[in-house]
Formats: structure tokens, C-alpha cells, sequence
């Protein structure tokens, strides 16, 4: 077990090494710095964490993510499944899953602001429009990979539809809901700063926009570092945690 | 307890992808007796898992009449336990949990769960890996699971899809000692299917041979009376049986 961590630690911490050095190459460059320190970044951060304001920023941000993830995911898992279970749910609704991947996610967010208003709903409205196509597909793929082999041992044993679907389909639908969850997440929060930064006053895409505005790459830089780690904690920690208590039969799960 | 079984006029047709009808089985007539120990032997493709599917209520869209009787008039319907080429565990419950599936949609009693587990478990040499998920174990473990859910729910008949095709020679050789074993214990109904004449002979009390699809039938019925159980592999007229049953086979693909 030492060698393995020995192993596993040696490349680990050369690979933040290599990434602080890229970082203040770029940062000290003798002509025009591209980027200003790590260190300033951290100190900006380290000042600013001790304020309310970044935390109010972090409040709003998270739950405009959280509602645009659960309203695409509310809207995602029953058509994706009936997709996958049903030729007149693919014929009828099949084509629009494939439209709305095509149009582009500003198309979405500035329909939103412009006929339901400049408000938290629409903000809303507006990831989930622009994440839930994505979403269905994946759903919808996950649906058809159903093991029939499963279903027919199931049947072959006596086992009733009901108890088919609720033993035998759905645990095996609940692996691949869990990765289009941790998927839909990673695409909603991306698409909650860039409905921010279109069409809010606050939040963490509002701020970014701001001192963008001010040309304070410093500032900009301290929020993304903030806020993509705030986003790696919720990921890890608790999108994680529930995959692995769920999925400790994986024998790769276990060892993650 | 056990059934017997009998198909008569049996065929079955499938629609292929351009429309038209490919009728794989026809004229199959099969009588097995309660506690006998069928095989079907053929070649791939001509329509033996049909047969199975149709025995065990998977499959109801066929012609001719099928049969699992007890003596009993108005007895309920019998218990049947399905082995396939694959183990077909469910990798999210442990070794015990797949057994209790099969416990559960085969309604035996929760009182009755733990002994019958313990005993299964320890009948094909698992017993210390009951609380194991399916993918932490050996293909041969895997299928030794499955041997033991489906003697666990008590079968009256036994129906077995080329158990021990996918497994390697050593392997296939122990488990079928193994099924021999449990079998020889409370004599199951078992019908059981194979390409392997070398399996057919080994296991069971009579052959039946099916010649290549479509429309295939059974074409010869090989009793195997002569031979004494327990089977050994080592029994020379064994050997001498199976030159005769493989004959018989090449004649029919």
C-alpha cells in the first residue's frame, strides 16, 4: 500500500508543480504578463472569503443551479425513459430532443429573458432550457442499454411485471441516472454563469462579468478559483458519496 | 417433487427483417418423465433455447401443445428454475441477495430464506462468499452462483440453456460433477440443452437429437440405461457411447 501511495503521490505533486510554474511563467513574463500571480490570486481570495459579499454571490449562484438542475433533470428523466421504452414516444417527441440539441444555448437564455423577463425564474428557465435536451439523449441512451437477459432470468423465476420493473429495471437505470445527474450538474453550473453574466445583478457570473469590465483579471481568476472549488467539493464529496454507497457493487467504484 | 413434460406438434416461427415468416421448429413431440434427465443435443442455431423459452412461459407465441403436469389434477402451476449460458446475477445484490431474488419470485416463505441460502451456498462450495457482489468473483463462481438460485427455489423442473459452455474445459468438467451431484440427491425433472455430445452423454438418461435449422425437428432418441450413475468420467463405455452419439449428431448438421 506505501508504494502505491509513493506512486501515486510523486506524479501528483508534479503535476501542481507543473501547473504553478506554467502559471507564473505566464505571470512573469518580462514583456507583457499574461496572467497575474497564483499568489495575488490566493491572497485576493483569502481577503475576500472573510466578507459576506462572496459568500451572498455563492448563495445566489448555487441556487439558481440547483433549480435549473432539478427542474432538467424533472423534465429529462421521464422522456428519456419513455423514450427508450416507447415507439410512440420516439416518434412523437424523438425529433424535438434532436432540434433542441441543435439550437444553441444563447438562443435559450435570451428567449427566456425576453418573454418571461429579466427575473430569478427565467434565469432558471433558462439553464434548464439550455441543458435539458443533452440531458434526455443521455437519459434515453442509458434507457435502451437495459440488460434483457436480466429481465428475462427475472421472468423465467415467476417474478411479476411490477416487481420486474421495480427490482430489475430500476436499479439498473439508476447507475446510468447517476452519471447523467453528475453530467447534467457540470453542464448546468457551467450555463448558470452565462445566463448571469446575460441577464442578473448578482451571483458568481454577474461578478466575473464585472471585474471583467474593470480589466481585473485578478479579481476574475479569484472567482473562478472560488467558485471552481466550490463546485469540486459538491461534485466529490457529495455527488461521490452518494455513488459510491449506491454503487459498492462496482468493483471499480470501490477502489475509486 | 417433479413433473413430467409433453410437447406434441410443436413448431415455431419467427418473422425475419424483411417480412417473411422463417419457421425454425416443426412436428417436435416430447414426452420426459417426473425425475428423468433429458438432453437436447444439436447444433447451433436449430432451435433448442425455443424450446426452453417455450417451457418455461417466456415465450407463448408458438404452435402445438405444451405440457408440465403433475398428477395432481388442478395443482398449481410448477416451480421451474432457468439456467442460461451466462450466470444472469443481478451485480448490485450480493451472492445471498440473488438467491433471495429468486426465493422471493418463487414466493417461498421469508422464515425459509436463511437455511435454504446456507444450504445452496454451501452445496456448490460458496458458503463464505455469501455476502460477495457478483462482480467480485470468477465466471465459474458466478455460474455456481446460479447453480444454486436456481436449485434454492426447490425446482419441480429444471430447464438448462448450455450451462457450462462459456466456462473453461476444468471448470465445465467440475460443474458438471457438481449439477450431477445436487441432481442425484432428489432427482429433478431436468431438461437440458447442449451442442456437446461428450456433456449429453455424462449427464443424463436419455439424448434426443435435433438436426440442423430451419425446420428442424427431433430426428433420433438415444437412451443411455446402460450406463451406470454415478457417471465417472473415466468409464470406458462412456467413451464408447459418445463416438456413437456424436455419429448420430454429424449425420443430422
Amino acid at each position: 500500500m506505501k508504494s502505491r501511495l509513493f506512486v501515486g503521490a510523486v506524479p501528483r505533486l508534479a503535476s501542481v508543480a507543473m501547473l504553478l510554474t506554467i502559471w507564473y511563467a505566464a505571470a512573469w513574463l518580462p514583456a507583457k504578463p499574461l496572467l497575474p500571480p497564483p499568489h495575488q490570486v490566493l491572497i485576493y481570495l483569502a481577503q475576500d472569503i472573510q466578507k459576506p459579499e462572496i459568500w451572498k454571490h455563492l448563495g445566489v449562484t448555487l441556487m439558481r443551479i440547483f433549480l435549473g438542475f432539478a427542474l432538467s433533470m424533472a423534465i429529462a428523466i421521464p422522456f428519456g425513459i419513455a423514450l427508450g421504452f416507447s415507439a410512440f414516444a420516439r416518434h412523437l417527441f424523438g425529433s424535438w430532443v434532436v432540434i433542441g440539441l441543435m439550437i444553441p444555448s444563447l438562443v435559450f437564455i435570451i428567449l427566456a429573458y425576453t418573454s418571461i423577463g429579466l427575473n430569478e425564474f427565467a434565469a432558471v428557465v433558462a439553464a434548464a432550457l439550455a441543458v435539458v435536451w443533452v440531458l434526455t439523449i443521455n437519459i434515453w441512451e442509458s434507457a435502451k442499454a437495459v440488460d434483457v437477459k436480466l429481465i428475462q432470468m427475472a421472468r423465467g423465476f415467476g417474478l411479476s411485471s411490477v416487481r420486474i420493473v421495480t427490482s430489475v429495471v430500476l436499479p439498473q437505470l439508476a447507475a446510468s441516472l447517476m452519471a447523467s445527474a453528475r453530467f447534467g450538474l457540470g453542464l448546468v453550473w457551467k450555463m448558470v454563469l452565462f445566463v448571469e453574466l446575460l441577464g442578473r445583478s448578482n451571483g458568481i457570473g454577474y461578478q466575473i462579468e464585472y471585474y471583467h469590465q474593470l480589466f481585473d483579471l485578478g479579481r476574475v481568476l479569484e472567482y473562478t478559483v472560488f467558485f471552481v472549488a466550490i463546485m469540486l467539493l459538491i461534485e466529490v464529496v457529495v455527488l461521490g458519496g452518494i455513488e459510491r454507497r449506491l454503487f459498492r457493487w462496482r468493483p471499480a467504484a470501490r477502489l475509486a | 417433487m417433479s413433473v413430467s413434460i409433453a410437447i406434441r406438434d410443436f413448431a415455431k416461427e419467427f418473422q425475419t427483417a424483411d417480412g417473411s415468416r422463417l419457421r425454425v421448429l416443426e412436428n417436435v413431440d416430447l414426452q420426459v418423465a417426473p425425475g428423468e434427465f433429458v438432453t437436447i443435443l444439436g447444433p447451433s442455431g436449430c432451435g433448442k433455447s425455443t424450446l426452453l423459452n417455450a417451457l418455461s412461459g417466456l415465450d407463448t407465441s408458438f404452435e402445438g401443445v405444451v405440457e408440465i403436469g403433475r398428477s395432481a389434477v388442478g395443482a398449481a402451476k410448477p416451480r421451474i428454475a432457468y439456467l442460461f449460458q451466462e450466470p444472469r446475477l443481478l451485480p448490485w445484490r450480493t451472492v445471498r441477495g440473488n438467491i433471495e431474488f429468486a426465493l422471493d419470485a418463487a414466493r417461498v416463505p421469508k422464515s425459509e430464506w436463511p437455511a435454504r441460502c446456507e444450504r445452496w451456498l454451501q452445496a456448490v462450495g460458496l458458503a463464505s462468499f455469501a455476502d460477495y457482489f457478483p462482480l467480485q468473483l470468477s465466471g465459474g463462481m458466478q455460474q455456481r452462483v446460479s447453480i444454486a438460485r436456481a436449485f434454492s427455489i426447490e425446482p419441480e423442473l429444471l430447464l438448462m440453456d448450455e450451462p457450462f459452455s462459456a466456462l473453461d474445459e476444468i471448470t465445465a468438467l467440475r460443474m458438471r460433477q457438481l449439477l450431477l451431484s445436487l441432481w442425484e440427491a432428489d432427482r429433478r425433472t431436468v431438461l437440458f440443452v447442449t451442442h456437446n455430445s461428450l456433456e449429453s452423454v455424462y449427464l443424463s438418461d436419455r439424448i434426443v437429437v435435433m438436426k440442423s435449422g430451419p425446420n428442424s425437428r427431433i430426428c433420433e432418441e438415444i437412451g443411455l440405461g446402460h450406463l451406470r450413475r454415478p457417471r465417472t468420467y473415466d468409464d470406458p463405455a462412456q467413451y464408447e457411447t459418445q463416438r456413437a452419439v456424436l455419429a448420430t449428431l454429424m449425420r443430422y448438421v
